[in-house]
């Protein structure tokens, strides 16, 4: 009964996402025959087959993989950046006195000056990995420096009176008190890091890069080519979250699992 | 131990003022009414708080405290709970045992009564290697029966136990001495005054 009723909300959920991509298509179609210019607004199906022109080539393999490793490499670093800052920021007063400014500096700085001020610094190939940590970075830090705060005093009450000492402390109340900040920091710079990477990308150019495809595709000014990378760009980000969800839930369910063990 | 002159403030108003006391061996419960200072001067007997002024000889270095409230970790089940404070599952296994938990060891806080919480919390109390046991209302929540059965279970324990109840009852089931507190200087609204022991 249980299995059945679940297979129906899944049905229903598949349903429903058919349902609004249908919809956005027939709108895309149908602007696109209104304007009637490709160059302007070229159909889905222009755009479809260009997609599947390019998933047959090697250098759009290339391109796409050389472009996630860079975003990954932003990420992974804005992460860490981020998690070595809020304890740093949270343990030392001095530290906080002075990260904080420079966090707050980060966010209300356009990302483009940054980019512009990266591309004379460093390489051109690691201007968005930079761009990528640097966006990531603040998010890590303000989620992680919220986690640590709110951690439960009492609980920590419990460490102290029980001999816990700095370790198990750590392990058995801030990790897993800080631990959905965390989750949600990284589901929310995920896709942040890979539309600022490519945003980076389209700047500077990298020699192979998505970034530099796009930007080819608006100078000769072919629409459909911009139309079919962006594609990519979207169905990437998704990709990514929904990577990201499912660890996340595996990870709950091996909590669990773990837990009935005991 | 013995307390001497204890001054305890929150935000410079003061909770107990002045308190003289003694605890002697064995389990003693400390009494009086609500709001009177009973867990601030247990926290401060445990090293949680730190007076402003007076002196405690003979404190516990190692107390085990059972708060007011059951204070589990809510991401790990019964039996890791009691294993956060001995690492010897069999001995850990024994005490939710003792306490008639067996069964919901591998239950999570949020999966357990109100009542099961606190014998949860009560094993981790009875389980950590202390020198001292302070136990902060520990029978809350517990039915007539289950009540009996936990208080033989604290009367065996070999070091000095101080408990803080407002039921007459809890004293005569554990075989206690009685300290009641009073609201001895009403003007001040603070807890004060020497308090004699009762037997």
């Amino acid at each position: 009964m249980a299995q059945t009723f679940t297979s129906k909300k899944k049905l229903n959920k598949w349903l429903k996402l058919a349902i609004a991509v249908a919809f956005w298509l027939t709108v895309w179609s149908l602007a696109s025959a209104i304007v009637d210019k490709e160059l302007l607004i070229p159909s889905p199906v222009v755009v479809a087959r260009r997609i599947g022109g390019l998933l047959f080539t090697g250098t759009f393999w290339l391109k796409t993989g050389v472009s996630l490793l860079r975003v990954l490499g932003g990420f992974l670093a804005g992460c860490v950046g981020g998690i070595l800052l809020s304890v740093l920021a949270s343990v030392w007063d001095v530290a906080d006195a002075i990260i904080s400014p420079f966090i707050r500096i980060i966010r209300s700085t356009p990302v483009t000056s940054f980019i512009i001020l990266v591309m004379l610094w460093i390489g051109y190939d690691f201007v968005p990995v930079f761009i990528a940590g640097l966006l990531v970075t603040p998010i890590f830090y303000a989620n992680l420096r919220e986690g640590i705060d709110e951690t439960d005093r009492k609980l920590l009450e419990v460490a102290y009176i029980y001999k816990f000492g700095k370790r198990k402390t750590l392990k058995a109340i801030y990790i897993p008190s800080v631990k959905p900040y965390f989750v949600s920091a990284a589901v929310t710079s995920l896709g942040l890091a890979w539309k600022a990477g490519i945003a980076a990308e389209v700047l500077c150019l990298p020699s192979i890069s998505v970034g530099r495809e796009m930007y080819y595709s608006k100078l000769y000014l072919e629409t459909p080519d911009l139309f079919a990378w962006t594609v990519v760009v979207v169905v990437f980000s998704i990709v990514f979250e929904k990577i990201f969800e499912r660890m996340v839930l595996k990870n709950k369910k091996k909590e669990v699992r773990d837990n009935e063990d005991n | 131990m013995k307390i001497t002159n204890l001054t305890v403030s929150y935000d410079g108003m003061p909770v107990i003022d002045r308190l003289n006391l003694e605890i002697g061996d064995g389990i003693t419960c400390i009494m009086g009414e609500s709001g009177l200072g009973k867990t601030t001067l247990l926290h401060t007997i445990a090293g949680l708080i730190k007076p402003d002024s007076g002196e405690i000889e003979g404190a516990p270095v190692r107390p085990a405290v059972m708060f007011q409230e059951d204070r589990l970790l809510p991401w790990f089940s019964a039996l890791k709970n009691l294993e956060t404070v001995c690492s010897d599952t069999g001995r850990a296994l024994e005490m939710l045992r003792a306490v008639e938990l067996e069964e919901a060891s591998d239950k999570l806080p949020d999966e357990l009564s109100g009542g099961m919480k606190r014998r949860v919390a009560l094993a981790r109390t009875l389980l950590f290697d202390s020198d001292m046991l302070i136990l902060d209302e520990p029978f809350k929540g517990l039915d007539e029966a289950l009540t009996g059965r936990i208080a033989r279970l604290i009367r065996e324990v070999k070091v000095p136990v101080i408990v803080a109840t407002h039921a007459e009852s809890d004293v005569e089931l554990l075989g206690a001495k009685k300290i009641v507190l009073r609201k001895q200087d009403l003007n001040r609204e603070s807890l004060s005054g020497d308090i004699t022991p009762e037997d």
